[in-house]
Parts: structure tokens; sequence; C-alpha cells
């Protein structure tokens, strides 16, 4: 992955305010892989993420207008991926709530749902902490991916996710808090 | 320290590592420490916590998106099925090509000798003969000093004529060397890594010399960046030291390519040919086989093999890309040099995940074989595989790290565990496993015989992250190991188990134990 300075950076913010003809393929070459991987951490999935980036880029297109240089490309581009990432989440609840309600239709009378073996041999697979952020609601396992995976700072993070930076500390302490709390229990006990 | 003072301690750390933390605040922060112990074990507590996490959630996503997919591009959002008839014409087109090239390679070329030739199912040599090498010596005891003023002329070219090499090695002196005399590199045989720096010292840390001015390592041994790729994948990014000692070979992070450093000029070169982080020194120092293996690449892997008295690089044998582009990994060198084995051709399979082959190169000969497969699956590293003591590459299982009677016994001059001791007599290894949510570090001794000597856990507070590898002194006597973080110690303990963890240097990520260069 290239890797962007802060010149870089200033340069790509002047490209984007100049209106560069070019500037789709210049943040495509120099974001793609951070995007990929911000959606990779989020959505759990390749081929969702893969989707998921390209439509950051896209919707980076259509909002060009509206970018007013305050934040750097990478935050503005964070800030609508993790939306993006958001809705497509959403679109997955809403699928998963209608295969749930067609397999009770079906005849299956219990709705279908992970068997606690699947989630230890989840949690095994990826790691206890890994499974334990897993486990944390979106509100507080954002705040945490960005800062631990994409080494974003607490100005940042407030940026990306529209909230004040005191919010930014408050979220990261609890999910602190309930990280530890969590993995300090007996795995084989966790069934929420 | 009740929740609301801690969460205020938290909050100044994080703004601490951000840089905005405000002169009051640092000075507030100071004062507070300097007076609550207990404040000062939370904060050591949360930073152990906070490595621990972003550790293990970036070698989560690395290992996810090490995963192959398509090259980035400008966006457009063609439909599934659109993607699918692409990538049908892609695949049919693929394997068209690769049924001509191998009939018209086939046709060019004489095939391998018939020990179980691999080119029989799934794997495909590219026309890229096997250039036959002269026999490397035995594997070299010899502790005597090297001298490059007195190194041997190159060694008569093989027959037939190997590949021009690349463009001449890039030396690059890097001035900064201390020079100490043999005496006192004898008496500080530990090798380690503090901060960017090099340092030598005792085998009981009693006495310490720098080896390097300050920062020679920084691009490679920040403790953040390291520990995550190290994590992922241990064996491409550990500097690895020439057996002899005087030469430390790693994989640069950020282009991929091996460095070259010898330790007793501060001489600094690039090997003569775009390489990849993998590589491995032959038995006697002569050699060292490396491969162009680079993440996401477009083309297969290429062996090379360095000749250290001549500054040549000779291409030995290449690749096709695999499917799941794992290439060429786990060199490792027979113990008596003669060959090269490494794991290759991974290709999915209905029930096992990701197969792939063990082969195993005869230098002398060209001879190219397999001995046998190992599994992983999409996203997971090839397990490593290591030389039993006669010289049958077998497989290791990776997955919890524990010892189990299919494992191999490997060499002592590489040093994957797991690592035999001097003396041939014991085996050592390190695995890790959850309990209770907490993941304990563990070390385990055998008998050259697979018997249990003993096993200790490792010092619970202090050792963090996975232990990759563990280091004999010369006499068999003692254990030398660290989890591999430049702030973290390392420690050693009596081989046979009788004492307890003893901390030898505070701070460092041991390199090597090498008492002779």
């Amino acid at each position: 992955m290239t890797k962007t300075t802060a010149a870089d950076s200033d340069m790509i913010r002047q490209a984007i305010l100049a209106g560069d003809p070019d500037l789709i393929e210049l943040l495509v070459s120099r974001y793609y892989e951070a995007i990929y991987r911000l959606a990779l951490s989020i959505l759990e999935d390749a081929a969702e993420a893969e989707d998921a980036a390209q439509e950051v880029f896209l919707a980076a297109a259509r909002k060009l207008d509206s970018y007013r240089g305050d934040a750097a490309p990478k935050t503005w581009l964070f800030a609508i991926g993790v939306n993006v990432c958001r809705m497509q989440l959403r679109h997955r609840a809403r699928q998963q709530r209608v295969r749930r309600a067609w397999a009770v239709l079906r005849g299956h009378t219990t709705p279908v749902a992970p068997l606690l073996e699947e989630i230890a041999a989840q949690a095994e697979e990826s790691g206890w902490l890994v499974h334990a952020v897993r486990e944390l609601d979106e509100k507080h396992r954002l705040p945490i991916l960005l800062r631990y995976v994409h080494d974003m700072t607490a100005a940042e993070i407030a940026g990306i996710l529209g909230i004040p930076e005191g919010t930014v500390y408050s979220r990261l302490h609890y999910a602190h808090r309930r990280l530890r709390e969590q993995l300090g229990r007996n795995a084989g006990n966790e069934d929420e | 320290m009740n929740e609301r003072t801690r969460k205020k301690v938290q909050e100044a750390l994080l703004k601490q590592t951000d840089g905005q933390l405000t002169a009051d605040q640092e000075a507030s922060l100071a004062q507070l420490l300097a007076g609550d112990e207990e404040a000062r074990a939370y904060v050591h507590s949360f930073r152990t916590w906070e490595r621990t996490l972003q550790m293990e959630l970036k070698t989560w996503l690395d290992r996810y998106s090490a995963a192959p997919r398509p090259a980035p591009g400008i966006p457009e959002k063609p439909d599934r099925d659109l993607r699918s008839a692409r990538w049908l014409a892609w695949t049919a087109a693929a394997a068209l090509f690769l049924i001509v090239g191998f009939w018209l390679w086939s046709t060019t070329q004489p095939p391998f000798p018939p020990e179980e030739p691999i080119a029989s199912d799934f794997f495909t040599p590219t026309p890229t003969a096997v250039v036959p090498l002269p026999t490397t010596t035995p594997a070299s005891t010899s502790t005597t000093e090297p001298d490059a003023a007195t190194t041997q002329p190159p060694a008569p070219s093989p027959q037939p004529s190997p590949p021009p090499a690349s463009a001449a090695p890039t030396v690059q002196p890097l001035a900064t060397l201390t020079p100490i005399s043999s005496d006192q590199r004898a008496a500080h045989p530990l090798l380690f890594a503090r901060q960017g720096t090099l340092w030598r010292a005792s085998l009981d840390g009693g006495s310490e010399a720098r080896l390097t001015a300050d920062n020679v390592f920084k691009w490679l041994l920040d403790t953040r960046f390291l520990a995550v790729l190290l994590a992922q994948r241990p064996e491409l990014y550990q500097p690895i030291a020439s057996p002899d000692g005087r030469y430390l070979v790693w994989g640069e992070t950020q282009s991929g390519s091996l460095r070259l450093l010898d330790l007793t000029t501060g001489e600094l070169r690039w090997l003569p040919t775009p390489g990849g982080p993998l590589a491995a020194w032959s038995p006697d120092g002569r050699w060292l086989a490396y491969s162009d293996h680079t993440f996401r690449r477009t083309a297969g892997d290429d062996l090379y093999l360095y000749d250290m008295t001549s500054g040549e690089a000779v291409q030995v044998l290449s690749l096709p890309k695999d499917e799941h582009d794992f290439g060429l990994m786990n060199l490792v060198w027979s113990p008596d040099g003669s060959e090269i084995a490494f794991t290759c051709c991974f290709q999915a399979h209905p029930q096992d995940g990701l197969v792939g082959k063990i082969a195993r190169l005869q230098l002398e000969t060209g001879a190219l074989a397999t001995t046998g497969q190992v599994e992983t699956s999409i996203g997971n590293p090839p397990p490593p595989i290591c030389w039993t003591t006669d010289n049958v590459a077998g497989a290791r299982q990776v997955v919890s790290r524990l010892l189990g009677e299919d494992i191999a016994y490997c060499s002592a001059t590489s040093p994957k565990f797991p690592a035999v001791s001097a003396d041939g007599l014991a085996r050592v290894s390190s695995y890790s496993q959850p309990v209770d949510g907490v993941l304990e570090h563990w070390l385990r001794v055998e008998s050259r015989e697979g018997t249990l000597l003993w096993e200790k856990q490792m010092p619970a507070d202090r050792v963090v992250r996975v232990v990759d590898r563990v280091y004999w002194s010369p006499d068999s006597a003692m254990l030398f190991f660290d989890d591999s973080l430049t702030t973290s110690p390392i420690w050693r303990i009596p081989a046979d188990g009788s004492g307890d963890w003893e901390l030898v240097v505070e701070d460092g990520y041991l390199l090597g134990i090498l008492p002779g260069y």
C-alpha cells in the first residue's frame, strides 16, 4: 500500500478543490487499499468489502463538490466508507430477518441462528479478542476498529463518526472496559 | 483508583499517543503517576492491553485481507452474472495458456527425475530449468573469523552456465558500526535489537555492547509494525543471522526486498534481484537461498541462490503463480546442505481446504520432487516445514503449536520450532492457548525421542505475544527467548527445567546467540 504523507494529503486536497480530472484515479491509487481494509474490518466479508470500497469511490465522485477541505482526504473517504458499511450492515440485517421469517414459514419452528458451537469455533479461529470485539455493539466497535486497526486519532474518529471528541473517549473507555470484562470471563459461560 | 480516575488517565494516554496532550495535562498526569503506584500499574497494564488489542486485530485483518481478491481499479459495478461470465472466460483462457505452455515446455525439456515427479497432477513448472550447482561443503563448525580481504575467488560457474545475475548489489556502508574485538564478541554472544539499534550482551545480561548507532533499524524494528508483521508471518520478517553470525539478512517491510548486513564492516547490501522477504542460509553459510515472493504479485516465484563468496545470484527454479497466491514458502535447507525443501502449489480441495505440496530440490542434480502435502485454509499461511535428522522434510501443524507424534525434528541451524539443542539430545518448542479468555504462553522441552521432559508457563505478566523462537545456548545448558517486541524482556531458563525464569535483558528483540564471528 502506498504510504500517504502529509504533503501528499495536501496535494490531493488541492487536487480535489481544483477539480482535477484525474482525481478519482488518484484517490483510488492512494486510498483503495485503506478503504478496502476499513470495509473488510467492519463487514468481515471480502466480496462485500470489495463492493463497498468501490461504492465509496463512486460516492466520493458524486460528493466532490461538497468537499470543503476541512478534513484530510483519507478522513473524508473513511467517513463515507463507514456510512457505506453501515448501510450494508443494515441491508444484511434486513436480509437476515427475511431469511429467518422464510425459514419459519417453511416449517422450521426455530429461527435460523448460529449454533453456540459455531460461535465457539468462529471465536477459536479468529482469536478470543477479535471475537470479543465482534460482540461489541456498533457504537463501541467502530471506535475500537478505527483506533486500533486503522490508527486513527480521537479527533479523526470524531470527524468520521460525526460525534464530539469527548464522546469518542467515552466510547473507547466503555469498549475497553467491556472487552476486558468479557475476556476475563470464562468463554464457556458466554451465551450473550 | 476509581472508575472516574481510570477514565481520566485513559483519556490522557490516548491523547498522549495522538500527540494532543497539552503541557499542563502532561504535568498533571506525571504528578498523578509519581504519587500513585496503582495508577502507574494501570498505565502499564493499559499500554500492554492496547498493544495486544492492536496486534490481535491487525493480525486478524491482515490474514483476512491476504486472501486473493481482484486487483483494485477504477470503480465499476458490473452485475454478478457479468462478473461470473468474465471469471469463467479468464479461467478458460488461463487454462488454455497453461496447457499450451506446458505442452511446449514438455517437448523441449527433459523431465525431472522419476522420484515422485511433481508435474503429475497440479504442479506445473515453468520453462525455467533448474541449474545444477556444485556440491556445497558440509555444515561447518568452524568459528574462524571470516575476512573480506582473504575470501576465496568466486567458485567456478556451474554447468550449464547460470543465467546472468542482475545488476551488481548496491553497497551502502552504514559506517556506524562500532568495531569490537573477537574477545568481546566471544564474551557477548547474545545479539539483540533495541529501539532500532543492534546490541550484543553476555549470556547473563550483565554486560552489553552496542554495535550500531541509533535508529539504524528503526524502520524495521518499530515495535507496533514489527509485532503485526511477525504475528502474521514470522518466517518472513525476522532478521536471520548467518550460521557464523557475521551476516544478518531480513526482508524490507516496505519494498519486500532483502537486505544483507555485514556485522563486521557495517556494509549493507540489497540482494541483486528484486527479492521477497523470504530467505534461508545454507548450513555452511556460503549460500543464501531466497525467493522473490511478494504479496499480491502477478507472476510466480523464482528461487535464487546468492553466493556469499562471489556476490552473485543464480536463479535455480521458477514456479508458476499458484491459485492462492502463497507461492514458494518455508524455505529450509537440509542439514547437509545438499537440498532445499519448500511448500508450494496450493489448490482448493473440497474437504481439506487448501492443499499444497512439500517439494525438495536436489542442488547437485537439479532433481525436483515432492515428499508430501500440507494443508491450510484461505487467509492462513501455510504451515511451516522443517527437516528431520534423516533428511526427510515433514510438515508441522501450526494450528495449536502443540507438538505431536507427527512433528518433524527440526534442524538446529534453522531456528524454527521445535529447535534442537546443539548436542542434539533435546528439542524445545513454545505454544499458546486461551484459558478463561486469556492467552497463556508455555515452553515445552522434549527428549530427542519425543518424551516430555518438562513444560512451564512463561511469565504471564510480561510475555504478551506468542513466542516464535527459542534459542539454545552453545553448551545446551540454557534456553533463551523473548516475545519479539523491542520493549519487552529477553528471558532465560536452565534447559533442564530446574530453575526459574531469569530476566537477561530488560528490553530487546532477540536475534540470535552467535558466539563465533
